[in-house]
């Protein structure tokens, strides 16, 4: 059999408390493309990006062809012949072609100071044509359509070949998500020519593509590694109750305080569309329910939970709260029509860090802590007393800057900010991303009280047990069209498989 | 670490008093202190116009300009409607407040140069609607400005106009939804459009604020002067911003005060002041005000919430 190019031992990685994945232990073999199948928040992502040196492990090592190197950023990385296709492409656009693809290697076309454009031009060309591809180096990236951008990604990556002899390892992370699939084949040929001198790690949610291209398959699992195979051996079912797990774990959920469908209709959404993102779109939330969004990323359910907050504005389609139609051009009239947003990026978009407690939690309404139109300080500190104490906030005093308070305890204070705002509907990106199990519990508790109020909840969460645990239904988006709407009713909770066999 | 840089501005204000006095005893007496206040009175009005920008995360260079244009106003206006130039001075000074934020807020520019420009479009119309020269505030027309000129209970009355704007700003900045959303906005604009904030509105507001304070300040000080003159600010904006940044307002938006702006104002004056009484060239001041200013900036600013600098 073949050598072992790249292999992890115990490989550990934590954010925080946050544990990203651990003791991961993953070989790559020569001329060998390895898949990699787990969750959103299963650990694959950041499991790249320290093989890639964009984040250090904190434990564990890293052997590379049989040494035992540290790789410190991507830069590093790539002297040791490992680059990275992102997600997120990183063209930059207003460069050409093949100013992209030796981004950062201008040394090599260095003539007195200036740059050799025609020798740049031929060293893009021949990588280009290696790819099959027939973009010319001097094209504008802006003028590129996305999967040629991929290819310039790709062409990048390759130009790592000049530096280092042997084989290449060339990490992609789900580089099909936004891909028609007339170009994943296309990718899908690239990857299979590249294999010829190279070994590749691919990720992807969608597990037909990993049966379809890759040698052997990892599964992870809440950071993990709990499984590996020949993809010979392995099928999209076995692949399924590998990554979600046998049990639904009703207690855990609070699934016995899962209010029961009430007849009063919130929000109803009709034939929404936004460009590029979902079509037609309809749905409707009632009072008290919890309404689950699935979808793979690029399945458009983060551009739909980011429209119905009022940060995008649909292209098509209407919105009625409460039986009146809505426009919702910012956060602004969101709030105005009751609707609170729980981010998925708690930091930046949920809690000011440098802002006290009391400050931040009060922040969604001013107005009923006026008296002649001066803020009492006094009924500012009792009402956040009062939510701290029927939400167990854990923090010292209300003066305490945010930035202090524990993952979890600031997730209770964003809850109690929308709480007292009096809001309706509570669109909930994430709610339990990056927190650990003990506060995960108190959020679903806040969620079900919540509920009992007769407030609404539309949640997009980091793994399907979640979303079945706590919703009422749930809307199932692919290729940003509504598969299917899947009834999730107390006792009566749909397999994961019932829900993933929509989405993937 | 924390507390001593907490509470340098102040250490600094006294230890400047001492060095001087030691310096020059004369220093220490209660005229010099009035001449200090009310050398600080002027200043610290259109300090905490620049404070409000500040707070929110940007800044107001367009004060000094605006404050001239004011005084030239007041000036021109005084024969004919008397009282009611002050109020078309400020209302000027709002609407130049109000271009700002039209450049700033509505056409997304940034609002150093938004409010660089705007002081530009003053400071150029003051000197076209004079001829490039001064105002004078006529002996007829003195009875007019004598609340500020004047001395209520041996306290000069341009002293508690300023005093009067300090306790109105100081409720606007901690009692008021304005005052919040500044803070708020400064500290994570982000989180405050997600929350609901009229982000844009509030902006404006502060630039408007900004510009009225402004001319509130160029009012004492043609009245003080008993002139208006377009090149009567100048050489404010650098003492002005110098003392809010000194008295510890982070330059990044969101953390200060308006008791802290005081202080900032009073230690610029007893260095001016000082200054002259130590015999130090008038000309070097700016050179200290400039040096001043970074050690500050360097002290204060928060380098790991900042990977980027423009």
């Amino acid at each position: 059999m073949n050598n072992t190019v790249l292999s992890t031992v115990q490989l550990t990685k934590y954010f925080g408390e946050f544990i990203a994945f651990e003791n991961a232990n993953i070989e790559l073999k020569e001329n060998e493309i390895i898949g990699i199948v787990g969750e959103n928040g299963a650990g694959k992502s950041t499991l790249l990006k320290c093989l890639n040196g964009l984040h250090q492990p904190d434990k564990g090592e890293i052997i590379l062809k049989g040494n035992n190197i540290n790789i410190k950023n991507p830069t590093d990385a790539a002297k040791n012949g490992i680059g990275m296709v992102y997600q997120e492409q990183s063209v930059l656009p207003n460069l050409t072609v093949a100013e992209n693809i030796y981004l950062g290697q201008e040394d090599k076309f260095n003539k007195f100071g200036l740059i050799n454009k025609t020798k740049l031009h031929n060293f893009a060309l021949k990588k280009l044509i290696q790819l099959g591809s027939n973009i010319k180096p001097h094209y504008k990236c802006s003028e590129l359509s996305f999967a040629d951008k991929q290819i310039v990604e790709f062409a990048k990556v390759l130009t790592l070949e000049d530096n280092v002899k042997n084989n290449l390892i060339i990490l992609l992370d789900e580089p099909t998500s936004v891909l028609e699939k007339k170009e994943i084949n296309n990718l899908f040929e690239i990857m299979k020519e590249l294999k010829n001198y190279s070994s590749l790690i691919f990720v992807s949610h969608r597990l037909e593509e990993i049966l379809d291209i890759s040698d052997r398959i990892y599964v992870m699992k809440n950071g993990e590694v709990i499984d590996s195979m020949k993809t010979k051996e392995a099928t999209i079912d076995k692949l399924h109750s590998l990554m979600v797990g046998k049990d639904l774990k009703h207690k855990y959920y609070k699934e016995d305080l899962q209010n029961n469908l009430k007849k009063k209709v919130v929000l109803e959404v009709k034939n929404l569309s936004l460009n590029n993102a979902f079509e037609n779109i309809s749905f409707s939330l009632h009072q008290g329910e919890v309404l689950g969004f699935a979808g793979v990323i690029g399945s458009g359910i983060d551009q739909l939970t980011r429209v119905l907050y009022g940060f995008l504005k649909p292209t098509t389609g209407k919105i009625y709260i409460n039986e009146h139609l809505v426009e919702l051009n910012s956060p602004k009239d969101a709030v105005r029509n009751g609707v609170g947003y729980l981010p998925k990026d708690r930091r930046s978009e949920g809690l000011i860090q440098f802002m006290s407690l009391s400050n931040n939690l009060t922040l969604t309404n001013l107005n009923n802590l006026k008296k002649y139109g001066i803020i009492s300080r006094i009924k500012e500190i009792n009402l956040t007393n009062e939510w701290v104490k029927k939400l167990s906030i854990k923090a010292n005093n209300v003066d305490i800057l945010c930035n202090y308070l524990s993952g979890g305890n600031q997730q209770k204070v964003v809850l109690a900010k929308w709480m007292h705002a009096g809001v309706s509907i509570m669109i909930m990106d994430h709610p339990t991303r990056g927190i650990d199990v003990g506060a995960k519990k108190e959020v679903y508790s806040v969620i079900r009280d919540l509920t009992n109020r007769g407030i609404s909840i539309i949640i997009v969460s980091d793994t399907i047990e979640e979303t079945i645990g706590l919703s009422n239904n749930i809307i199932v988006l692919k290729d940003g069209e509504l598969k299917q709407i899947v009834k999730s009713n107390k006792g009566n909770k749909p397999l994961p498989i019932e829900i993933l066999k929509y989405m993937v | 670490m924390k507390y001593i840089i907490k509470y340098s501005p102040i250490i600094s204000l006294f230890t400047l008093l001492f060095a001087i006095g030691i310096h020059t005893p004369q220093f220490l007496q209660i005229s010099t202190f009035i001449i200090i206040a009310e050398d600080a009175a002027t200043l610290f009005i259109m300090s905490t116009g620049i404070f409000f920008v500040i707070m929110l995360g940007g800044i107001d260079l367009s004060v000094q300009s605006i404050a001239s244009l004011c005084s030239v106003i007041l000036a021109l206006c005084l024969p004919q409607f008397g009282y009611y130039s002050f109020f078309i001075a400020i209302l000027v000074g709002s609407i130049f407040g109000l271009i700002s934020g039209y450049f700033h807020v509505t056409l997304k520019i940034p609002s150093f140069i938004a409010t660089l420009a705007t002081g530009g479009i003053a400071a150029s119309l003051s000197l076209v609607i004079t001829n490039a020269s001064s105002v004078q505030i006529l002996q007829e027309e003195k009875h007019y400005i004598r609340w500020i000129t004047d001395t209520s209970f041996y306290i000069p009355n341009e002293l508690l106009v300023s005093f009067f704007i300090f306790i109105l700003c100081w409720f606007l900045i901690n009692f008021t939804k304005f005052g919040r959303y500044v803070t708020a906005i400064g500290a994570g604009e982000a989180v405050a459009w997600t929350s609901g904030i009229d982000v844009k509105l509030n902006k404006y507001f502060a630039l408007i604020l900004s510009a009225s304070l402004a001319a509130i300040s160029g009012i004492v000080l043609s009245s003080r002067m008993s002139a208006g003159s377009p090149t009567l600010a100048n050489e404010f904006l650098l003492p002005a911003i110098a003392a809010v940044i000194i008295g510890g307002t982070a330059l990044t938006g969101g953390v200060g005060s308006i008791q802290r702006t005081l202080i900032g104002v009073l230690i610029i004056s007893v260095l001016r002041i000082g200054m002259t009484f130590i015999g130090i060239n008038i000309f070097a001041q700016q050179l200290v005000f400039g040096c001043m200013l970074i050690i500050a900036v360097a002290l204060t600013i928060d380098r790991s919430k900042i990977p980027i600098v423009k």
